[in-house]
């Protein structure tokens, strides 16, 4: 699970208020390389929370590699874009967990892919 | 004033998916900013697979170039030099009219091919005694180079619809177009994108071409985000990815998704570990193109709204509940032992009606497609239905742009239905409930109508449901 999908994601557990961030309890982290694309960073920009994503990174033991405040939707700085980019799309959590920050609903990660699935009792 | 160009774009000759072509070439040219009036159903019909293109402000070469990159209804892009009914006519053209535009090519290292449309076979020597009768009105001195010309001079024979089975020869010729070749569409990955090819497969994968259609349908570019909620093993995502967008995947089957269980292929027991979506995608060299793939139940899903919506298009191809179940987490039973597998529990499923597949996508789209984006998917009719706009679901943030049926045998098609979002989900006259209007489709109470007791064993081919009542 890349930390765009986290970012663009909530917890969907009924009857809770807060649902964002879903907290990450990683077992195993990975970064795999993947080819830089400007436009598609700065367009992700403006739709990104980008508290939840600094805190992610914290999370996957990667914190400090962030600029602290969000940079706007036409920087042009090819080092923080690219900064950006290694959050969003290269920083990977394979096995772990997600865990609904109000009810505490785990959704387990496995071989990268987060199961979403409600059980038949919550929905 | 210089003479201007005028460019042939060829269409592929199969046509299989016709509806589908003319809505790709709209699609293709409004992605190009070419005026979609140049292609006009009547125009196709009246030219017979192809379109010529005077150059002007909006059309250029280079958007013409950029259009055959993607378009797999094109077969190839040339640059008109003469034309006529016969050889004799073509020749005379030759000779008589203006040759400025032509006349930089007569130095180059060239080339002569035939291009029938309409005819399989012809001769070597029928073909080079053609290409020998062009030696009196083009004067071509360069030399002849066949692997690598630097100008390939490509005769287009067209030979007509032909009337009945028998194979067509020299006296049906009723058109020939001569011009320079500039480049082919993209017909060679309907070969690469073929299911055969791929790396992960299951019972319903979409056909290549299908898949490449859908894609230019969706307008998918350079950079996009792109979305299938009902991905399996991720056909379409495939070729967007090609089109280098990012891609994101769900589907509500945890086994299709972890590449567990059986394989849909002949002779192979269980799904290998790389059957799963970024399986498929590296097989391509494509892996760096795969966001995430998720398990996700789409009647409750957890995508966070945001005011301009996360995906450029979602294209996607739900289950009609005929070959693929309808499902979505549910159940009609009270049981505490679950039944856990590897750590995971599998929750029970209950039937999905089919009506609110659609609507539920349609709101989802709402919700999370950005402005202007488009959304694709396909619709199944019955054909006993009349079908029309109406019929199609609506929605006030969306607007029809393309319907393409595909009849898949006597009583039902299914329809790829192309949206484009016109209004953002706050838009006043947009219900915050966004209720799609006038969905009716009865498609399982048809497909599904048994026979009425009684029918005889050599009736019953015969027989036809009944249109459902209004």
């Amino acid at each position: 699970m890349k930390l765009l999908t986290h970012n663009m994601m909530q917890s969907h557990v009924k009857g809770i208020s807060r649902r964002f961030p879903l907290l990450i309890k990683p077992e195993t982290v990975r970064v795999v390389e993947q080819e830089f694309n400007p436009d598609f960073v700065r367009r992700m920009l403006g739709r990104i929370e980008y508290e939840a994503l600094q805190q992610a990174m914290t999370w996957l033991g990667h914190e400090g590699k962030l600029p602290k405040d969000c940079p706007s939707e036409d920087e042009n700085n090819e080092d923080i874009l690219k900064a950006i980019h290694h959050a969003l799309l290269e920083v990977e959590m394979v096995e772990g967990k997600l865990v609904c920050p109000e009810s505490g609903r785990e959704f387990p990660v496995k071989n990268g892919i987060p199961n979403m699935l409600l059980n038949e009792d919550e929905v | 004033m210089a003479a201007k160009k005028t460019w042939v774009l060829l269409l592929s000759i199969k046509q299989d998916h016709f509806h589908f072509v003319m809505a790709e070439l709209r699609a293709l040219a409004e992605m190009m900013k070419i005026p979609t009036h140049h292609f006009s159903d009547a125009d196709c019909a009246l030219n017979n697979v192809r379109f010529n293109l005077k150059e002007d402000n909006d059309i250029t070469e280079a958007k013409l170039r950029e259009m055959c990159s993607r378009s797999i209804s094109i077969y190839g892009l040339y640059e008109l030099w003469e034309e006529g009914a016969s050889y004799e006519e073509v020749h005379n053209n030759f000779r008589e009219n203006d040759d400025s535009l032509r006349a930089p090519f007569y130095e180059k290292e060239f080339a002569f091919e035939i291009e029938l449309i309409h005819r399989k076979k012809m001769t070597m020597p029928e073909r080079i005694r053609k290409f020998d009768s062009f030696a009196n009105c083009l004067p071509m001195r360069g030399k002849i180079n066949l692997k690598n010309p630097q100008c390939k001079i490509t005769i287009i024979e067209n030979y007509g619809v032909p009337k009945d089975n028998s194979p067509r020869g020299e006296d049906d010729l009723i058109y020939v177009t001569v011009g320079r070749f500039l480049c082919n569409g993209q017909r060679n990955l309907i070969v690469k994108y073929a299911v055969s090819n791929r790396i992960a497969v299951g019972n319903t994968s979409m056909d290549a071409e299908l898949c490449l259609f859908m894609t230019n349908l969706a307008q998918v570019r350079a950079g996009s985000l792109v979305f299938d909620p009902f991905c399996g093993t991720g056909s379409m995502l495939l070729t967007s990815a090609h089109f280098q967008s990012m891609v994101i995947g769900s589907d509500i089957s945890w086994n299709v998704m972890m590449a567990k269980g059986k394989s849909a292929r002949m002779g192979q027991e269980n799904r290998k570990p790389n059957e799963t979506l970024r399986g498929a995608l590296e097989g391509y060299d494509l892996g760096d193109k795969c966001v995430d793939s998720l398990v996700i139940d789409n009647n409750i899903n957890p995508w966070r709204t945001i005011d301009d919506g996360w995906f450029d298009a979602i294209i996607t191809d739900p289950p009609y509940g005929v070959r693929e179940k309808c499902e979505k987490i549910g159940t009609s039973k009270k049981f505490d032992d679950w039944i856990d597998f590897d750590g995971t529990h599998f929750p029970d499923k209950v039937a999905y009606n089919l009506n609110d597949v659609f609507a539920d996508l349609m709101k989802f789209s709402n919700k999370h497609l950005r402005l202007g984006g488009k959304l694709v998917f396909w619709y199944p009719v019955s054909t006993v239905l009349e079908h029309g706009k109406l019929l199609y679901p609506r929605h006030p943030s969306f607007e029809l742009f393309a319907d393409c049926e595909q009849v898949l045998n006597m009583r039902t098609s299914r329809i790829l239905l192309v949206y484009s979002k016109i209004k953002s989900q706050h838009s006043e006259d947009v219900d915050a409930s966004g209720d799609v209007l006038s969905l009716q489709n009865g498609f399982r109470d048809i497909y599904f109508q048994p026979c009425p007791p009684g029918t005889k064993p050599e009736e019953r081919k015969q027989w036809r449901p009944k249109q459902a009542e209004k």
